[in-house]
């Protein structure tokens, strides 16, 4: 008898704790930053011959010429994603993070002064357009690259534009889930191995919540 | 028969006299092309939802002549101007408002400007033939319209891809397209407008 209610009283514990802890996921479910950055787009370059070349990128093109720097060669380990608000108070950026600790390693893109960030001083007189829901956004983000990279080029101005839009939606659970896209487009000059002037031009979505 | 002979030469002479002249006239430069744009403005409406609203070259044209108290849509033309600012640190294209019985810019409504400008650390993508050019531009507009509003820093930018970019007697058939997106701030009682678009170029004009 004692030993049937000692099983009673862990298995209430550890429904007890399970519920506790599954509630505990949801709430972390709710506060997911980071997504998969998906991108297809084309990079034009003039080849050896002076012709004008348009070579297919991918985020994954992206992603390996960016582990190339940090000394990376599994690319498991690694995702680059859209990172809303990883560029406070200016915008969002696009990073490449660990898999395992989300951890940024580094910043492929900055999207930055599509609008007034909160405080700033001296307005751009850029603008937003915003429901009144704030659950839905088109702005016109301005590019920054930050490193000398195949794709990118370290510059303090900005480099093209990205004409983003964002929805947001809360499902039943009260998770707050991202929906992002975007035409975007950059321009990189000739460093290191890049010989010739580039324009990257595309189209993203977000990809699988990561962190 | 010499007489003939002469009438021949004569004739194949004025046959080649006429087509390399109508060759020269058909190589003139054009540098003002009519401006196709096709888009959306997106602006949040009075219950507070974003709408998107059709928008054309003729949206825009209407919206900056008509105040002006030109109503005879005829006589006016929106076009994408070549070179149509020279006296900036970076001369650039823009998009003028002109009478179609001239070529002077009544005014302009965008201004592409620093797609290439190495101070600012950007760099257009050309051809060795010159004959191809990809670039980021910045847009610019300097009057308060529907549509623009006047703005010392950039108000969105335009992928601009341009076939023939140095016209010469022969490369008659500039071809301009590009995808473009810009911001307007609130005006009066309305919010912010964020408009994108497409655009190519029409009829030549001058």
């Amino acid at each position: 008898m004692k030993t049937l209610i000692c099983t009673q009283l862990v298995k209430a514990i550890s429904i007890t704790v399970a519920v506790f802890l599954a509630s505990g996921f949801s709430i972390l479910g709710q506060s997911k930053f980071e997504y998969k950055f998906l991108f297809n787009g084309t990079a034009y370059q003039t080849n050896g011959t002076g012709n004008m070349a348009a070579i297919p990128v991918t985020d994954q093109t992206l992603l390996e010429a960016e582990a190339q720097p940090l000394n990376i060669t599994n690319l498991s380990t690694i995702s680059l994603v859209y990172h809303l608000n990883g560029g406070l108070p200016y915008g969002d950026t696009v990073d490449v993070i660990s898999n395992s600790t989300g951890q940024t390693l580094s910043t492929l893109f900055g999207l930055y002064f599509g609008s007034d960030y909160p405080g700033e001083t001296a307005s751009l007189g850029r603008y937003a357009v915003t429901n009144a829901s704030q659950t839905e956004l088109r702005r016109v983000d301005q590019v920054y690259t930050f490193a000398n990279t195949p794709y990118t080029y370290a510059n303090s101005e900005s480099l093209g534009a990205s004409f983003t839009c964002k929805r947001f939606l809360v499902d039943t659970n009260g998770n707050t889930n991202m929906f992002i896209d975007g035409t975007f487009f950059w321009d990189v000059r000739p460093t290191g191995t890049n010989v010739a002037s580039i324009l990257c031009a595309g189209s993203f979505t977000l990809g699988q919540p990561m962190f | 028969m010499q007489t003939v002979k002469l009438i021949e030469s004569f004739y194949l002479r004025m046959v080649i006299f006429l087509v390399c002249a109508e060759f020269s006239a058909s190589g003139q430069t054009y540098t003002e092309y009519k401006f196709l744009f096709t888009g959306v403005a997106y602006a949040t409406n009075a219950s507070g939802n974003i709408v998107g609203t059709p928008i054309t070259d003729q949206t825009l044209l209407k919206s900056r002549v008509i105040p002006g108290g030109i109503t005879d849509l005829s006589t006016v033309a929106i076009v994408y101007h070549i070179g149509g600012d020279t006296n900036d640190i970076e001369p650039g294209d823009t998009v003028d408002i002109i009478y179609t019985n001239s070529p002077t810019a009544l005014t302009t409504e965008f201004s592409l400007w620093f797609g290439a400008d190495a101070g600012h650390g950007r760099t257009a993508v050309t051809n060795a033939a010159q004959s191809e050019e990809w670039r980021a531009d910045y847009i610019y507009t300097a009057d308060n319209s529907s549509y623009t509003f006047d703005n010392d820093d950039s108000v969105g930018l335009c992928l601009t891809h341009k076939i023939n970019v140095t016209p010469t007697n022969g490369y008659v058939n500039t071809s301009i397209t590009g995808k473009m997106s810009w911001g307007v701030e609130p005006q009066g009682t309305n919010g912010p407008i964020l408009c994108i678009g497409t655009f190519s170029l029409g009829e030549p004009m001058y």
